[in-house]
């Protein structure tokens, strides 16, 4: 998934290591969706704990100030999934090919894989985990 | 000193198309922010800039009707705007050129792309080297 792994390492300025399973992502989560709106109607999510927004807001924000309101956890995790859903479907479809991205949108509740549905890659951000997932029918492509 | 107006909704896309400015050679320069384009408009009818950055989706007046705007005023129609865009359509990235767009962008943007679409707007200006 080098098409996450650049993008998440441009954004927010990290060292972005694939894992080879997912991790269970325990306690407070942020979880952001966004739904491809063409060519193909199909959603595109990411999980992450808190901690993992924390980081990545700090690092872009070049910034040790603790004091990150929830409201730019929320900005940099709906941002960085629109980001990844942009290189995700540039990877994904041939050159030039349009499509359109819905807006992102976020909830602070643990998400999972839907089986047979979605293919799910987890990595890390600067030691961080957090996890990809992406419809099938946008893999197949 | 440069001034660059960057336009866009989400805070942390405005950080990080700073970041990428910055290290595309922008260095000696003044950003400044707005969530949408009646900001970005109101900020350009108080000061001169030097170029525009714009989103394209944005609530209240979006990176298309900014870009109209900027070039159907007699003031303004000479500003560069560099449209950026996490959608991609060739049709609309050529309407949006002929519409004076300098530059369209697609997400996620790098301070490599930024150097090869619009190098000469980051160059520094003639007074900055005479410091």
């Amino acid at each position: 998934m080098q098409a996450v792994t650049e993008t998440v390492e441009n954004m927010a300025f990290s060292v972005i290591e694939p894992l080879e399973s997912l991790p269970d992502v325990a306690g407070e989560v942020i979880a952001a969706s966004l739904t491809v709106l063409e060519p193909k109607p199909a959603p595109i999510r990411l999980l992450m704990p808190v901690p993992t927004a924390r980081a990545l807001a700090r690092s872009l924000y070049n910034s040790e100030d603790p004091d990150l309101t929830q409201d730019m956890l929320t900005d940099v995790a709906g941002e960085l999934l629109n980001m990844i859903a942009g290189a995700l479907m540039r990877h994904l479809l041939p050159p030039d090919t349009p499509f359109r991205l819905g807006l992102p949108e976020i909830k602070f509740e643990p998400v999972v894989p839907n089986k047979g549905q979605e293919s799910a890659w987890a990595f890390t951000a600067d030691g961080q985990p957090f996890i990809i997932m992406a419809d099938d029918e946008l893999v197949k492509e | 000193m440069k001034k660059i107006v960057i336009v866009d909704d989400s805070s942390t896309a405005r950080m990080f198309i700073r970041r990428c400015l910055e290290i595309a050679g922008c260095k000696d320069t003044q950003f400044l922010e707005a969530a949408n384009g009646e900001e970005a408009l109101a900020i350009l009818k108080k000061e001169p800039v030097d170029f525009v950055v714009a989103d394209i989706n944005m609530p209240v007046l979006d990176g298309t009707g900014l870009l109209k705007r900027i070039k159907s005023s007699p003031k303004l129609h000479m500003l560069p705007v560099v449209i950026v865009s996490s959608a991609s359509n060739p049709a609309q990235e050529q309407e949006l050129l002929k519409l004076g767009a300098h530059a369209v962008l697609n997400k996620p943007v790098s301070p490599a792309q930024f150097i090869a679409a619009i190098g000469s707007l980051l160059a520094p200006q003639p007074e900055d080297s005479l410091v």
